[in-house]
């Protein structure tokens, strides 16, 4: 058989690399970074070399799994939806469609036809609850976004390959390959900046290879990212740094932010922060010195007591020196396939969609239609009208990714319906009563709807799939079609939901006055790109009436997806340009700088600052460069090696405990205990240690042989799903208090297997 | 701007990178032709998609951004990819992971005899795929972990002796236990231990030095390389009476990484030592040397020396020594001249003796170490104590297109007053166990050990360098322990194992009454606790306890 080369963008993260695979039949010889990527240009991780090794998984379900018996056993898709339909349907009769919900990983994002066709099953079940892992993750920013920009996705990100001063706070792109900024070979992007005289400094009380990258390492407290970041407004203001700039006639309410920080002084916070005043003062001088910088903040900054505050404060600081929207600052994107900010009219928008209705046991208000993931399992578990009773899962692992991993369990084990759509039996799926797998990473298109939002530069790529599916395999797209069909149980067929759907996203293209095929007619749109079906049809129509788009015809050189297909690597349509006033989709047309549903939570935070520092652990989470989130653990390629769920504790925590690399502690929280082996490192300060998330543990009913031959601790296990966020109700999953105790080797609960590698 | 990552000096190849490395550009990979032949491994730098994978997984730190790359290690750059030569790699293999796969109606209770590298890599091993189905008992008769990664490598290489940490991470396994202060063959007869035990793992190295078999050998001044290294590593079984370092020159007899070691030594500034975890009394007695030159003596040529490239250039880098070599001895034959063609290491190799054979010999205050190739020594002279060598003249010629040596005319004389056999290493008979005296190891059929007629002896293994001699490096040793490994779960498998007769108890109470001292891990973390509070106190890594009363004194009993 001969080598054959196929050219296809990596969907496992936001870098969106491209890549080339070497392919003999059907297997993947060897995949290289592909050089003329108009993006990635070469770069990819270990994630996107083993692409291959995923697709042919051996545990990846290419047929559905029905439960019978007590089992899940492989059926027919036919029978799948059947019974998938009958356990839906009787939950709604029962008690309403409020007692279905859906909840949707994060794998959904980079998956076209997954995330374009999760509407059609939404709209089919009625009216479910919706959680998803955004709650867990990026909330806070969500919100901080709606309420600045308008929308949740108008987000601006770092002019990486332009900045000269780059703040990076709470992330670590060099293991998770960015996020909420997609950027293929954060690594390069990030040494270029130093290489062209730029500054990065890094602001982490982690040492982590990113900050082993960096200028400067500044190590605030674990939780104080927000405390930090006021002060760095404080000294805005109070030095008179504040530059707004073409912003000036956009922004309001710079005055009540003055007076809302000004007490949040460097000299104030620095108790509580652990960073010496005059450090604050030096960087935010120089930052606001710098004429090109910005400020970045991911998960370190969200997913943590004051994620919304510390959100907010990062595009404050980016807002007050004039770095927004300008060239090298944080800037926002305009993306081919078009998304919320280019829909509309231009500037203006209705207010977001936020507390419309709150969650049934705690009273959390709802955000853009969800519910707070760390709310599931009591709505699941606490009986009562309006009980939870049934679930979509739709590529999401609540039991590894959201916190207090038992409660989720025993809550998704008692349900009347469990339904997912998943290749995996893992933690969560193996209550399921009926899983649909869909087609393996080679075997799907792929176009960075989502990402491209989000890039740090305006490109767009489409891959067809490398590989046809077998004959009893059936598009993602296909499965949620006969998905909604079996919700409705009317009998449509899949071509029927699919049509339904093109017809839909047409008629919105035509009845927005401000598209450039305003005026047409959804039978004109359709014809011209027929015959595509499914997410191609979709897309096309997308792209085409997009802001780049050919608007069928309207712009003769515009992009089609016929264009994209003619360019495997990818179409560049340049670094990002300034689009305010433009993006912004506001009430008021203009960037209120001080929403009160943000500046009333700032009490919460005075309350921390002066109560001071805690004593005691606190627990952060950890990334590495071959883990993605909870869903890689079983390529055996990337679980080779060393063990990597280890606490790390410092050297003068371990001689306290008495403890070394390989001795087993015991890490206890409110919710629950577990054991993990202790690494030494110095890379978490005295006070701090820190496990990675997403382990998979549990050994009942997890089909996934690689990833329990390499069994880890979740850290999940101990986060606590009382502690929110307030204002976005996000789970808090970075610094949580924790006790450690050492472990006598006859405590140990296992023994600890030291898989080394072969 | 591609950033790639590079191997260096320290490696010692147990291709713990190649299993993380996802484009699999770490090479010679184990299966792979090249892999048991391999100096060092290497990365292709036009593959490395600079992850950064690789780096935690080394032991001893050997891996390194190009970016990051100290000046002393710079050249490996060229290494790495000069190894390549413009060859792609292929397809990426398949790869698993391990899990637990023994499965016996009763634990398995495994005895491992000395706790160097071989015996370490052969627990590891056994519990990894045993999982809480086995339960291996380390013996050594020393109460230090480590073998000769404490008491051979050489103490300016501390990357390497961080080898021994990768193992201590895996120490407090619940199925093992040390013994440490038990001799097998002394304290306790093998007999005694496989009554015990479902196998008994040898894992005992080679203590002892083969000699060079010339006339003279046993002068004073004259004295196995082994022993020098014993000595300056504060072995305490090697004693800190000093050498004598009185003369100005000193002969090296072999040319091993061994040779280079103890010529670096020889000739190293001694504050330089003094930053290492060097014993004290060498230290002192280095401090007062003489010696300003040192001859490395190979008796073949120069692509046949056994020394090392990696270990070549490091010495080329020691600060104020001069390294020379004789352009006349490196003169190549046709058939080397193919070689050389055929092997871009070996060039490489080759291209540094040729610099240091035309680079001009430094002022008279700068050491010297001379490599000399084609000489074979036929007598060390002197009455009472050593004045010097006797060397042949070795003349080399292709037979058959194969390059051959034999000895020519003329004889020349050294004088020295230190010599130095670097010959080797050698496994000594132990008490009880069969012993095959050709080849100086244990009597084994690749690790099963087998009895003068080659029948194996149930239950016996062996690892190593008992095994296979005194060659190979540290991760060498891991790769001969999976092989032993391997056979002893496949006996088990087929039921060619006995179990013990006596229980864990027995054998307990025997130890307790023979052995006067006997400690365990937590007795070896004291001493290593110890030593290093003592280093810090000075800058230095650890200052090391030689003497075994306070080294026993210092780690405690068992508790
Ligand atoms: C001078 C020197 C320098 C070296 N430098 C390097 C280097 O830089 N890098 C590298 O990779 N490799 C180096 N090596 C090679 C490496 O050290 C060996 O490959 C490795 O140590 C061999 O392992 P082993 O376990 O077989 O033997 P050893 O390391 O010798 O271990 C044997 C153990 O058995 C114990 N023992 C012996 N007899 C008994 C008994 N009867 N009862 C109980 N216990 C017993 C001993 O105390 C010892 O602890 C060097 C070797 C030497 C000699
Ligand atoms: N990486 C490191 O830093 C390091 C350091 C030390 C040791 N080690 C490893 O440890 C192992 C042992 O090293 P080693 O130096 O002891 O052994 P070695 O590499 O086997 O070298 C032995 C040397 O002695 C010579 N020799 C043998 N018998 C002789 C005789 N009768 N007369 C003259 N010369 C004779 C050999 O020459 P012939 O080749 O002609 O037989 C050879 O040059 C090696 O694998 C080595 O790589 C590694
Ligand atoms: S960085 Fe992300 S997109 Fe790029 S190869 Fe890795 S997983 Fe794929
Ligand atoms: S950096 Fe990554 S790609 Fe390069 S050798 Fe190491 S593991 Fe392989
Ligand atoms: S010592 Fe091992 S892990 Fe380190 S580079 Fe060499 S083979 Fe790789």
């Amino acid at each position: 058989m001969t080598a054959r080369t196929a050219i296809r963008t990596c969907p496992l993260c936001e870098a969106t690399c491209g890549l080339v695979l070497t392919m003999e039949g059907d297997r993947v010889l060897r995949t290289a970074g592909d050089e003329d990527d108009v993006f990635s240009k070469g770069f990819m991780c270990p994630k996107g070399a083993t692409l291959g090794e995923l697709h042919h998984d051996p545990d990846w379900h290419r047929r559905p799994l029905i439960r019978h018996r007590g089992r899940l056993v492989e059926a027919s898709w036919d029978d799948a939806f059947e019974l998938a339909g009958h356990l839906v349907r009787a939950v709604v009769e029962q008690s309403g469609p409020t007692a279905m919900a859906a909840y949707f990983g994060n794998p959904i994002s980079h998956n076209l036809g997954g995330l374009l066709y999760a509407p059609v099953y939404l709209k089919a079940l009625g009216s479910p609850r919706l959680f998803t892992a955004s709650s867990l993750d990026q909330r806070p920013k969500d919100l901080v976004n709606a309420l600045l920009y308008g929308d949740r996705f108008t987000l601006a990100v770092p002019d990486l390959d332009r900045t000269d001063f780059l703040v990076v706070i709470g992330a670590n792109p060099v293991e998770s390959n960015g996020s909420l900024a997609t950027a293929p070979g954060w690594p390069r992007r990030l040494r270029a900046i130093r290489e062209r005289g730029g500054r990065l400094v890094v602001v982490d009380p982690v040492r982590t290879r990113t900050a082993e990258l960096a200028d400067e390492h500044i190590r605030p407290r674990v939780g104080s990212d927000a405390a930090l970041l006021a002060s760095m407004v404080s000294v805005l203001f109070d030095e008179g740094l504040v530059r707004l700039g073409r912003l000036g006639g956009f922004v309001t309410g710079v005055e009540r932010v003055r007076e809302a920080l000004a007490d949040l002084t460097p000299e104030r916070v620095a108790g509580f922060t652990g960073v010496p005043a005059e450090s604050v003062r030096d960087l935010t001088r120089r930052f606001a010195a710098a004429g090109r910088a910005c400020v970045y903040g991911r998960i370190g900054t969200t997913a943590t007591e004051f994620g919304t505050l510390t959100s907010w404060l990062v595009d404050l600081v980016n807002i007050l020196t004039g770095n927004l929207d300008r060239e090298g600052g944080a800037m926002f994107p305009l993306p081919a396939c078009g998304s919320p900010n280019t829909r509309g009219r231009p500037g203006f928008g209705p207010p977001p969609r936020l507390g419309r209705f709150a969650s049934r046991v705690r009273g959390l208000p709802e955000r853009f239609g969800e519910l707070p993931t760390s709310c599931l399992a009591e709505e699941i578990d606490t009986p009562g009208d309006g009980q939870l009773r049934g679930l979509l899962l739709i590529s999401g692992n609540p039991v590894v990714s959201a916190p207090n991993s038992e409660r989720t369990a025993r809550a998704l084990a008692s349900l009347d319906a469990l339904v997912a759509v998943d290749p995996y039996v893992n933690d969560s799926t193996r209550f399921a009563h009926v899983v649909l797998p869909p087609p393996g990473p080679l075997q799907r298109s792929h176009y960075d709807v989502h990402f491209s939002t989000w890039a740090v530069r305006n490109v767009a790529n489409y891959s067809p799939a490398v590989l046809d599916l077998d004959p009893r395999q059936l598009q993602e797209w296909q499965i949620m079609c006969r998905l909604a069909a079996a919700f409705e149980g009317r009998g449509a067929t899949e071509a029927d939901v699919d049509r339904r759907h093109a017809e839909a996203t047409a008629r919105a293209a035509v009845a927005d006055a401000h598209s450039p095929v305003s005026g047409r007619t959804v039978e004109q749109l359709l014809a011209a790109v027929a015959p595509r079906v499914g997410p191609e049809r979709l897309l096309d129509l997308m792209i085409r009436s997009g802001p780049y788009g050919d608007a069928f015809g309207g712009r003769p050189d515009g992009l089609s997806l016929a264009t994209l297909e003619a360019r495997p690597h990818g179409v560049d349509l340049g670094p990002l340009r300034p689009r305010l006033p433009e993006v912004l989709r506001t009430p008021t047309g203009t960037v209120a700088l001080d929403p009160p549903l943000v500046v009333d939570d700032l009490p919460r935070l005075r309350a921390a600052v002066a109560s001071r520092a805690r004593d005691g652990l606190v627990l952060v989470g950890r990334r590495h460069v071959r883990s993605n989130n909870s869903w890689m653990g079983n390529v055996p390629s990337l679980m080779t090696g060393r063990p990597r769920s280890t606490l790390w504790l410092s050297p003068a925590d371990a001689e306290r405990l008495g403890v070394g690399t390989g001795d087993l502690v015991a890490v206890a929280t409110r919710v629950s205990t577990v054991h993990a082996p202790v690494e030494v490192s110095e890379r978490v300060p005295p006070g701090v240690v820190s496990l990675p998330h997403g382990w998979l543990h549990e050994p009942d009913g997890v089909r996934l042989a690689t990833a329990r031959a390499r069994p880890g601790v979740n850290s999940n296990r101990l986060a606590d799903e009382l502690v929110l966020d307030v204002p976005s109700g996000n789970a808090v999953l970075n610094g949580i208090p924790v006790q450690v105790t050492a472990l006598r080797p006859d405590e140990y609960e296992q023994p600890v297997n030291p898989l080394t590698l072969m | 701007m591609a950033v790639t990552h590079v191997i260096t000096q320290s490696c010692c190849n147990d291709a713990a990178c190649t299993a993380v490395c996802p484009v699999d550009c770490i090479q010679p990979a184990p299966g792979t032709p090249g892999f048991a032949a391999a100096e060092m491994l290497y990365i292709d730098p036009a593959t490395c998609i600079d992850c950064g994978c690789c780096v935690p997984e080394c032991p001893v730190d050997a891996i390194r951004p190009d970016v990051d790359l100290p000046p002393s290690l710079a050249h490996f750059a060229q290494l790495n990819a000069g190894y390549f030569d413009g060859r792609r790699p292929g397809p990426v293999p398949p790869r698993s992971v391990r899990a637990p796969s023994l499965a016996l109606d009763r634990r398995l209770r495994v005895a491992v005899v000395g706790a160097g590298p071989a015996g370490l890599y052969a627990a590891l091993d056994l519990l990894e795929t045993g999982g809480s189905g086995v339960a291996v008992d380390v013996y050594d008769r020393l109460p230090t972990p480590g073998g000769l990664i404490r008491y051979g490598v050489a103490p300016d290489h501390p990357s390497t002796k961080l080898a021994a940490e990768a193992f201590a991470v895996h120490a407090r396994d619940p199925g093992l236990r040390f013994r440490f202060g038990v001799e097998v063959g002394t304290d306790v007869t093998p007999a005694e231990l496989a009554r015990a035990h479902d196998a008994v793992v040898y894992a005992v190295g080679a203590a002892g030095a083969r000699s060079i078999g010339v006339p003279g050998e046993d002068l004073p001044g004259s004295l196995p390389a082994a022993r020098f290294v014993a000595w300056y590593n504060g072995h305490p079984e090697a004693g800190d009476r000093d050498v004598d370092l009185s003369g100005t020159r000193a002969v090296v007899i072999g040319n091993g990484n061994v040779a280079l070691d103890v010529a670096r030594v020889l000739v190293s500034d001694p504050a330089l030592l003094a930053t290492t975890d060097m014993a004290g009394h060498a230290l002192d007695a280095l401090g007062r040397s003489r010696i300003r030159e040192v001859l490395v003596v190979g008796r073949r040529g120069p692509l046949q020396a056994a020394f090392t490239t990696a270990e070549l250039t490091a010495l080329e880098r020691v600060p104020g020594v001069d390294v020379l070599a004789d352009r006349e001895e490196l003169a190549l034959t046709p058939a080397e001249q193919r070689l050389l063609a055929a092997d871009p290491v070996l060039r490489a190799r080759y291209e540094v003796l040729l610099r240091l054979a035309t680079r001009p010999p430094g002022g008279p205050a700068r050491k010297r170490i001379r490599l000399r190739f084609l000489a074979r020594p036929v007598r060390v002279l002197g009455s009472d104590a050593v004045t010097g060598v006797r060397l042949r003249r070795q003349e080399k010629r292709d037979v058959d297109g194969v390059v051959t040596f034999r000895p020519a005319g003329t004889t020349s004389t050294v004088g020295a007053g230190l010599v130095l056999g670097s010959v080797g290493y050698l496994t000594p008979p132990l008490p009880g166990l069969p012993y095959d005296a050709d080849r100086g190891v244990v009597r084994n059929a690749d690790g099963r050990v087998v009895d003068g007629s080659g029948r194996a002896v149930p239950g016996a293994y062996v690892v190593g360098w008992a095994k296979r001699g005194p060659s190979g490096v540290i991760g060498t040793n891991k790769h001969c322990a999976a092989v032993t490994a391997g056979h002893l779960r496949a006996d088990a498998a087929a039921g060619r194992l006995t179990p013990p007769e006596e229980p864990p108890q027995w054998l307990d109470a025997l130890l307790a009454e023979r052995c006067d001292r006997l400690t365990d891990w937590a007795g070896w973390r004291r001493l290593d606790r110890h030593e290093r509070a003592a280093g810090q106190a000075v800058g230095r890594p650890r200052v090391k306890v030689t003497s075994l009363p306070d080294i026993w004194r210092i780690a405690g009993r068992a508790g």
